[in-house]
């Protein structure tokens, strides 16, 4: 089975979980015939390839020069199945925060569509496992409607805030559910998959599997459950002191917010 | 182009403002189009931001405090719509674009004048960009 891999717009963090434990007896099946991290490769070699000549292509990262344009194009035409790696591929992922300051990438799924779309930051073993699983055997999983408070090992109960706080700010040593201590967990509005494991290393949730199916806004719903739990007296107070909105509610979307789509289509027109 | 403006108005007090409004048959700018809900705290900010991104200002009108029809959606939806200003400051959008009023069934005439000014303060600044 031939794959090419390649990371257009992102830190390269995606590709090297390929040598984790858990996928050698996919990769043992497969031969790589174009990986552009590994050898210094450019478009004109897989276009030597026939149409739908390659099984499985991988693109990581975002697309914002006409060149990693072009190269999503080629995979798409050279590879039989595309499958996008990730949250830049996605939906911007990090380098998508470029939008709060001008001109930011695209995801992938903005110019082609991929057979398969693998969420995460990078995606964990078993979410790449299951997701090679079901392309392989013709039934790709499907995204799921379950947020990652699911797997969250933290406790839940109905809380108000007076004020809303950084993570370090908060006692380590209370288990409670981060939205009940005023953080911006984004565990509530992302899918879950990961098994929640930054919650499970004592860290809140920055969103990295993406909104769970069906639901849309995840930034602006966050944001409306955390200001609802505000005791209104001290809301204003609450609001000057919030830092980094857009870290908070949009740091791995914010290339598919509406209002940025909008402000780039308005550019080139 | 004149600049549109998408009202959400609740329907226990700017939605009556506007139909008490309308039996004196005013003109109102071109471009506003405005829509009735149940009651500002039902406003999803979803809705504000989508509706942010189809017109140049978004005009959110519901009842004075203390006389909402639920009791609290009306400080909810100020207190909502305080932090969605964060965020488009944050984003590079004009927060001016989002406009919130509070007003009683009986000031339609005040909620013509509101709408004319936001109206001519978009116009303005669409010729200042
Ligand atoms: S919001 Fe975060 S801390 Fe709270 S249950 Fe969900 S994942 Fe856990
Ligand atoms: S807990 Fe959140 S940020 Fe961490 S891996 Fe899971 S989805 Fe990503």
């Amino acid at each position: 089975m031939k794959i090419a891999v390649h990371n257009l717009l992102s830190c390269g963090g995606c590709d090297p979980v390929f040598f984790l434990e858990e996928l050698p007896e996919f990769f043992s099946q497969a031969e790589v015939v174009f990986w552009s991290k590994v050898k210094d490769e450019e478009p004109k070699i897989l276009k030597k390839f026939p149409d739908q000549g390659i099984e499985i292509g991988f693109l990581c990262g975002a697309i914002k020069s006409a060149g990693q344009e072009e190269m999503a194009q080629v995979f798409r035409k050279k590879c039989r199945m595309v499958v996008a790696v990730g949250a830049c591929a996605l939906w911007g992922g990090i380098p998508g925060l470029l939008w709060a300051w001008g001109e930011g990438p695209r995801p992938v799924s903005s110019f082609i569509s991929p057979e398969l779309c693998i969420p995460g930051c990078p995606p964990e073993g078993p979410t790449w496992a299951a997701c090679l699983q079901g392309l392989l055997s013709g039934q790709p999983p499907k995204p799921s409607e379950e947020p990652v408070c699911i797997e969250c090992p933290r406790n839940r109960r109905p809380f108000r805030l007076s004020s809303f706080r950084r993570f370090p700010e908060t006692d380590p040593e209370i288990p409670e559910c981060y939205l009940s201590l005023g953080v911006f967990c984004a565990g509530a509005v992302t899918q879950k998959g990961c098994g929640a494991r930054c919650l499970k290393a004592g860290y809140p949730c920055l969103g990295c599997y993406g909104p769970p199916a069906g639901l849309s806004a995840r930034g602006e719903r966050l944001l409306s459950a955390l200001v609802s739990a505000l005791v209104p007296q001290k809301a204003s107070q609450a609001l000057t002191r919030w830092t980094d909105p857009i870290g908070s509610l949009y740091r791995f979307d914010l290339a598919t917010h509406p209002l940025l789509r909008k402000r780039s289509c308005q550019r080139s027109a | 182009m004149p600049p549109k403006i998408i009202g959400f108005l609740c329907e226990w007090c700017a939605a009556r403002a506007l139909e008490n409004l309308a039996f004196h048959r005013p003109e109102l700018p071109p471009g506003f189009q405005p829509l009735r809900i149940n009651c500002t705290g039902s406003l999803e900010l979803e809705v504000v931001t989508k509706a942010l991104a189809q017109a140049e200002g978004v005009l959110v009108a519901g009842c004075p405090s203390g006389e909402c029809h639920f009791k609290e959606g009306n400080l909810r939806a100020g207190l909502h719509l305080e932090a969605l200003r964060r965020v488009l400051s944050a984003l590079g959008e004009d927060p001016r674009r989002l406009k919130v009023l509070w007003l009683s069934a009986g000031e339609g005439e005040r909620l013509g004048e509101e709408i004319w000014k936001f109206y001519r303060e978009l116009s303005h600044e669409d010729r200042g960009s």
